[in-house]
């Protein structure tokens, strides 16, 4: 199908790639009419700064990310309304230019929230803002509204370093940055991959893993409102839970830092060992939600796939997130790191086939599996939250005196389709970690996510300092 | 092991050359996700089924190429 837009150019238009559908799908069903659809970050530091270069340098960002100009649109196909996308060569964001530095930090900071929260319109007008921003106290960058259609967080990142590339390119002489690559490429990508023996081979498997493995159990972090206690009471056997139903939206955030010792030995532990980051941190996760529910060896919660492999894939922005659950069986007598080898093979399993999307892998396990029961689609689910782990993409810097005054920020809406969101990423300037929880507030209980944070890094410090303590022993440290 | 390099290349743009004796994500910066997309498109290449291969015990490229190179 094609667009002809008033300026008389034609474009064609194509449907939504199945990363994309979900995302409007969960918009939709649970978070219609809120600013969900949208990511918003700023990267700011403090250098002798060139507002002139950085201004030439968004601009050559922009014009090497065709994600900046998809557009969306309604067309009839078939009778049936459908959201469709297509490149426009001349929709590029103009770069604004705005100055907070005469406010203290906090009120830029909630003015630019503000900006977040902003309902915009989707369909046939400009779905991204960028601003370059001056704060308080030599603080200078850029923020960034960028349609959560068209780039999830590691697409967000990649333009923080593609445009941080070219302003020092510019400032200092280092070499400019090798080119990105084709949206269009990448989405011909995933609609090949629909017609593929490998989509056939995919959903063969997951229909083969979730009709013959057991009944996984639903393990909450809530203490004192534990939900598949009280659903027990009334239906005896049941291990999973009703999470998703009503309609409430409204979140708030609730963020913890890791120092960067701490964040360090972590790493350090991982690079001597060959062990995954993200691996240790779930690890840690899944300890404490077992020590919450009387040791439960058997846990499960979403995780987020980017699916960022191929160059191809990392350089041409978009959303590529899929959403699958991770269930790890951990036996008390594993050590640590024999654990965190568990983790990694359960996450290596579903890596093998998770470009098979988000919303056809529910209806899959919704027909293999014995209770019928499908996590986020439905309510009735066995996968107590989410967890996504941002890893680091290096943002170039003048000197290490200057990364050390940068600092990213993420902007939230406060609404979200997921009912616990834990992200994990690390902090600009020092790398250290930061957990951020995304959390619904109907239901949830703040005084509960104060108590999980803390267990989690005593779990995840206890074995980083002793890989070869067994999960028993750290499950008796942690203990409520 | 001039076509597993090359296929790395595909996933990765290390600064320094890649030799049998680089680590996967120490030396050519592989994650995780990127070691598995890695043995799935070697996998397609030597004729292999991806669910029987762990790549998780690969550290280097050596070991890498030790499981499709006979």
């Amino acid at each position: 199908m094609s667009k002809t837009l008033p300026n008389g150019k034609t474009y064609e238009t194509y449907p939504l790639t199945q990363a994309q559908r979900f995302m409007f799908f969960a918009y939709k069903q649970f978070s219609d009419n809120t600013p969900f659809l949208f990511i918003s970050s700023g990267y700011y530091w403090k250098d002798d700064f060139r507002p002139d270069l950085l201004k030439e340098a968004l601009e050559e960002a922009i014009a090497r990310c065709d994600s900046l100009r998809i557009r969306y649109t309604l067309e009839n196909v078939n009778g049936n309304m459908q959201v469709m996308q297509y490149v426009d060569e001349d929709a590029s964001p103009a770069v604004e230019e705005v100055d907070l530095s005469n406010m203290p930090y906090e009120e830029s900071y909630q003015i630019m929230k503000g900006w977040a929260k902003e309902l915009m319109p989707l369909f046939d007008c400009p779905v991204n803002i960028i601003r370059m921003v001056r704060l308080a106290d030599g603080l200078n960058g850029f923020f960034m509204k960028l349609n959560h259609l068209s780039f999830d967080g590691y697409a967000s990142k990649a333009f923080i370093v593609d445009t941080m590339s070219i302003y020092l390119h510019k400032k200092c002489g280092t070499p400019y940055p090798k080119p990105m690559r084709s949206y269009y490429d990448a989405m011909m990508d995933e609609f090949a991959y629909l017609d593929s023996d490998q989509r056939k081979a995919d959903r063969a498997f997951w229909m083969q893993k979730f009709s013959t493995m057991s009944e996984p159990i639903f393990n909450d972090y809530l203490i004192e409102n534990n939900r598949l206690k009280k659903t027990q009471k009334e239906h005896p056997g049941q291990r999973c839970v009703a999470l998703y139903e009503g309609d409430h939206p409204e979140t708030e955030t609730l963020t913890f830092e890791l120092s960067k010792e701490d964040s360090d030995l972590i790493m350090d532990m991982c690079k001597e060992k060959d062990l995954s980051v993200p691996c240790v941190l779930m690890l840690g996760l899944r300890t404490v939600l077992s020590a919450f529910n009387d040791n439960q060896e058997d846990v499960s919660f979403k995780f987020m796939i980017n699916r960022r492999g191929s160059l191809l894939s990392k350089k041409a922005y978009g959303n590529r997130w899929h959403f699958y659950s991770l269930r790890t069986i951990i036996p008390a007598n594993l050590t640590f790191e024999q654990a965190v080898a568990a983790v990694e093979d359960a996450q290596s399993e579903v890596f093998k086939h998770c470009n098979f999307d988000t919303l056809e892998m529910y209806q899959v396990k919704h027909m293999a599996t014995k209770s019928g029961a499908i996590s986020n689609t439905g309510t009735m689910t066995y996968d107590t939250m989410t967890f996504s782990y941002h890893a680091p993409q290096d943002v170039p810097m003048e000197n290490d005196e200057i990364k050390a005054t940068a600092i990213g920020v993420w902007y939230p809406t406060d609404f979200s389709a997921q009912n616990l969101y834990l992200t994990i990423k690390h902090r600009a300037g020092d790398n250290g970690l930061e957990f951020i929880f995304d959390y619904r507030t109907c239901e949830n209980s703040l005084e509960d996510l104060k108590v999980l944070y803390p267990k989690m890094i005593e779990a995840i410090m206890t074995g980083v300092r002793n890989p070869e303590i067994t999960m028993g022993e750290i499950l008796e440290k942690i203990k409520l | 092991m001039e076509t597993i390099i090359n296929k790395i290349l595909e996933f990765v743009e290390p600064e320094e050359e890649i030799t049998p004796k680089s680590t996967l994500k120490g030396d050519c910066g592989l994650t995780s996700f990127d070691t598995v997309c890695l043995a799935e498109a070697l996998c397609k290449e030597y004729g292999k089924n991806v669910d029987e291969i762990n790549v998780r015990t690969c550290h280097t490229v050596q070991d890498l190429a030790d499981l499709f190179l006979d």
